[in-house]
């Protein structure tokens, strides 16, 4: 359906439109949409003061977090949030964005108000979207495809420097788009081969990942280097953002189903983000062994057979990892509100 | 009508057809699992469609075209019914069940049979249809769950059933008499039927070949017009000539019995063994071979629409005298794509051959979606009829398709820069009859889209009744349609007695009635054939809407279903003194009618219209950026 689930925001550069209730066709036999008047798929309302006696969870990340291709119920945050009493969950994924732009969330609707664990669920892949400036997003009335611009920090020396704010609405034209440097254009020779690759892989499935597993890529490879400019605007992100929560914080960074499916290895950014554990002290979740502890066709079911994203099964493995970590905290919480929750 | 003996077309139902329940046997889900929801879905011919019920309640209905932008697009309805279930706010394996508006088997029986009876002449509309019946309706199982990944339980209805439950399910009857009539669904072509409570019961039908949906159409296509979009225009046509043909019509074409059953001289058709309606026989009797498409409109083609008019009214008013003989009921319900003939419709109440009239908004097709949805929730799984207030039915206005939020509309015009003011409901309704009283040309869309061809005031152009240029105007600079079409009047429901002798509500814009005497002019069509300088010669204080036979397509609007619709035409009637307006369908020609705000805007900016109105956004066209696009946008429609 032609019906539009975004509205400009000056800040984050856009934002699911406010109270839209909506179903999104797909090849999951489709997925109900549910928002909140702050512009997030939520069922909660965002109030400064939160419930009184309920544990508050503030969930932010992409379109994993945010659940595309299901329904809001089925949603590792949601299920979560049934698993432990008198909890609710805050879910402020903003689908297509980089952490930039979740922090920009964060700061924008939840850094003031009162909440008891922050946790922050990166899809791997974000560390790309973070140094991007623009967008890919629908034109005016003829629906085209256009690119706007979006926020995003650069690392300066002296810290975070935001840029494009507040974010301009014009539509870009593709001959002002910054110019993409000679190193990261991907050559025709190699296009070409992706395209065959993904051709083949249509009739015999399984072939794209297993010339992947055989060349032993480990995607992305911002990763593989501490020192990667792209890995340290991350961290950096990533380092403030855990500075300015007024909460305990878990960093839950999701793979994506090239590494479920173990046709990357993973092992460059699951080293990255256990150095950023010691580093800040805080506590990274990692949920590729929730996934690997099942065997190959489970996890074929856990995502879209074309969409990339979690299904409602991938959504509950999900869930599933994060649940012993988020006990802890609801543990901790429930001793010190003991009176208060009973 | 199965009392002639001489008419073997007539036929008591066979196969069990007088059941209300589709007939298929399929796992239900146990009872304790039901939630009451149920999907039914036409598609496959034209105009697909999808409808939702809840517990017997209408929850939502919409036809694929408005999401796909191709008219009467017949394909599955996948966008209406990711609709449907959006505004259910359900799962799909929350669904009962799925229902089809027709038994797919039954239709490909007709055709092997029709195929057969004409040999190898058969061949070339076999050819045309048989991809879509051993293909697609076949499979029809098999798409519903590709579609929504789940194993939800999947019914057949038939095609005619599901247009009587159509017509009588939401309508206010507790008992009435069913009348059916299209081109063909199944081997019915006319249906007579009774529904009492639940149950909707088929008493006779007329089967095909001879059908008087069939006739009507080779009607058009020999008048030019383009087959099951063009009987429309062929009805607005019918005023403007005289019925010279109809005796040849009645000698020649069709034996019309007075019970209102008919049978058809196949020797003067061609579809059963071509892709023409019409053969040489055919021509012979009616002035000679179709018009080309496009071309000037002569009065010969003037003459045989208000010929074909005029026997169709004579079998339909023979039909509705005869159902209530054997009824005993004087409520009667129309379907089908021949129950949209409001000239018809307004005979039948005119001649009282009938006491109350309720007509199903969607009567082609897409009304089928909804039909085997109730029948299959009242019929099928027992939901009671919901009860209904004195005055009203149970079809909430037919304001039940997709809707776009203030937040929406104006998401879409921010992001853009597109200028707009936003006003509350009152000033909304002050802002449009202002512009209508000063000429202008308002875009309309407010609430809940209509389901049915007819805009109702969710997606409407209007325009001021009093002027007689509106109507040349806003054909050809706004709907960039033949100049000779009619347009329709929105009338104060509290008033309607001042402009129409209707003598009922008309919420539904069916219904066709002569405008009051009092209010007529003097008019003398001579024998000009220039059909724009006829339709500009005023003849009446409200001309726009005013037919050269001094009728008009009346909707009645109150402020029950369209609160903000009547507030429009309250304060027009409050600057003018007159409560009446244009009302077409927010479109141009060969286009859906619009349903998002970029379709609206879209349509703004492409054509004369001078004000638009989205929910409470409201835009005028001098404050809009210029707006460039690629190519004629002309040749995104095909003509109709």
């Amino acid at each position: 359906m032609a019906r539009n689930l975004f509205e400009h925001h000056p800040v984050l550069g856009y934002r699911f439109i406010p109270g839209i209730r909506a179903r999104v066709r797909h090849e999951g036999g489709g997925y109900l949409i549910r928002c909140n008047q702050s512009g997030f798929r939520c069922d909660h309302e965002v109030t400064p003061a939160k419930p009184e006696g309920v544990f508050r969870v503030v969930l932010c990340g992409d379109s994993y977090t945010a659940g595309e291709g299901v329904s809001n119920a089925f949603r590792f945050g949601d299920l979560l949030e049934h698993r432990f009493e008198r909890t609710q969950v805050l879910n402020f994924g903003l689908p297509g964005s980089g952490t930039d732009q979740q922090l920009l969330a964060f700061r924008e609707f939840a850094a003031d108000i009162e909440y008891d664990l922050l946790v922050i669920c990166p899809l791997v892949e974000n560390i790309r979207r973070n140094v991007e400036t623009h967008r890919l997003t629908q034109g005016a009335a003829d629906g085209k495809l256009v690119r706007r611009a979006k926020p995003y920090f650069t690392l300066e020396h002296d810290g975070l420097e935001l840029h494009h704010q507040p974010v301009p609405k014009s539509v870009v034209p593709e001959d002002q788009l910054p110019e993409i440097p000679p190193e990261e254009r991907v050559s025709g020779m190699y296009g070409a081969l992706q395209r065959m690759n993904t051709a083949i892989d249509r009739r015999v499935p399984g072939f794209k990942g297993l010339t992947t597993r055989l060349r032993r890529i480990d995607l992305p490879e911002e990763y593989a280097d501490p020192e990667h400019e792209a890995w340290r605007l991350m961290r950096a992100i990533l380092t403030d953002w855990v500075d300015e929560s007024r909460s305990d914080v878990m960093i839950c960074p999701l793979p994506t189903f090239g590494h479920v499916d173990k046709h990357f290895l993973g092992d460059n950014y699951r080293r990255r983000f256990r150095e950023l554990s010691d580093e800040l002290s805080v506590e990274v979740i990692d949920v590729l062994p929730a996934f690997w502890k099942h065997a190959a066709d489970f996890r074929r079911r856990c995502r879209f057979p074309d969409d990339e994203h979690p299904t409602r099964l991938g959504h509950t493995v999900i869930a599933d990892a994060l649940e012993p970590h988020v006990r802890r905290f609801h543990e901790r919480w429930r001793a010190s509100h003991g009176a208060a929750v009973r | 009508m199965n009392g002639h003996p001489d008419n073997p077309s007539t036929a008591a139902p066979g196969n069990g057809a007088t059941t209300t329940s589709p007939r298929r046997t399929v796992r239900r889900k146990p009872v304790e699992d039901r939630t009451g929801h149920v999907l039914g879905i036409s598609a496959f011919y034209h105009d697909s469609a999808a409808a939702l019920v809840r517990d017997g309640h209408i929850v939502s209905a919409a036809q694929e075209e408005r999401f796909s932008r191709k008219k009467h697009d017949p394909r599955f309805p996948g966008n209406a019914i990711n609709a449907c279930l959006e505004a259910g706010e359900i799962e799909a394996e929350d669904l009962d069940a799925v229902v089809f508006y027709e038994n797919p088997v039954l239709t490909l029986d007709r055709a092997v049979r029709s195929v057969a009876s004409v040999g190898q002449d058969g061949m070339a509309p076999w050819l045309e249809g048989a991809p879509g019946m051993l293909g697609i309706k076949l499979f029809f199982e098999r798409l519903v769950r590709d579609e929504l990944q789940c194993d939800v339980p999947v019914l057949y209805s038939e095609h005619h059933l599901s247009h009587a439950a159509s017509a009588f399910y939401p309508s206010p009857f507790e008992r009435a008499g069913i009348i059916v009539v299209d081109g063909v669904g199944e081997w019915a072509t006319t249906t007579l039927a009774v529904g009492e409570g639940q149950d909707v019961r088929v008493l006779k039908e007329i089967r095909f070949p001879h059908s008087l949906g069939l006739l009507y159409s080779a009607f058009t296509q020999v008048c030019g017009f383009r087959v099951n979009s063009g009987e429309y225009k062929l009805m607005g046509l019918a005023p403007y000539g005289k019925p010279r043909y109809a005796d040849v019509i009645r000698n020649e074409l069709v034996d019309i019995k007075d019970d209102g059953s008919f049978r058809l001289d196949m020797s003067r058709f061609g579809f059963m063994q071509s892709l023409s309606m019409t053969n040489a026989a055919f021509h012979d009797i009616v002035g000679g071979t179709p018009r080309e498409p496009e071309s000037r409109i002569t009065q010969r083609e003037a003459d045989l629409a208000a010929s074909i008019q005029a026997v169709t009214e004579e079998i339909v008013i023979k039909m509705v005298a005869h159902l209530a003989a054997i009824t005993g009921t004087r409520d009667l319900c129309l379907a089908g794509g021949v129950a949209l003939n409001c000239v018809a419709n307004g005979k039948i109440l005119q001649q009282r051959a009938c006491e109350r009239l309720w007509i199903q908004p969607a009567a082609g097709d897409a009304g089928g979606a909804l039909g085997a949805a109730m029948l299959a929730a009242h019929g099928y799984f027992g939901s009671p009829r919901p009860p209904v207030e004195p005055g009203r039915d149970r079809q909430r206005g037919s304001y039940i398709g997709p809707s776009f939020s203030n937040e929406e509309v104006r998401a879409f015009l921010d992001v853009n820069d597109y200028p707009y003011e936003v006003l509350d409901d009152a000033a909304r309704a002050t802002r449009v009859a202002g512009a209508l009283a000063d000429g202008r040309i308002v875009g309309y869309m407010v609430g809940p889209a209509e389901f049915g061809p007819r805009a109702l005031g969710a997606r409407s152009i209007l325009g001021d009744a009093r002027n007689a240029e509106t109507q040349s105007v806003m054909n050809l600079k706004v709907k960039y349609r033949e100049s000779f079409r009619p347009f329709a009047p929105s009338a104060l429901a509290e008033q309607r007695d001042a402009y129409f002798d209707l003598g009922c509500d008309s919420p539904y814009m069916l219904l066709v009635a002569p405008v009051k005497d009092d209010i007529r002019l003097p008019f003398e069509r001579g024998d000009e054939e220039d059909l724009i300088s006829i339709v500009n010669k005023p003849r009446s204080s409200v001309p726009a809407i005013t037919h050269v036979d001094y009728s008009a397509r009346v909707q009645t609007v109150d402020g029950e279903y369209n609160p903000g619709y009547h507030a429009v035409l309250t304060e027009f009637e409050k600057l003018t003194g007159t409560g009446v307006i244009v009302n077409s369908s927010f479109n141009v020609r060969g286009e859906p009618m619009v349903l998002t705000p970029q379709d609206a805007y879209r349509c703004f900016m492409r054509t004369d219209i001078d004000v638009l109105v989205m929910e409470n956004c409201v835009l005028e066209k001098t404050r809009q950026p210029a707006f460039a696009e690629e190519g004629d946008w002309r040749d995104e429609y095909e003509l109709d």
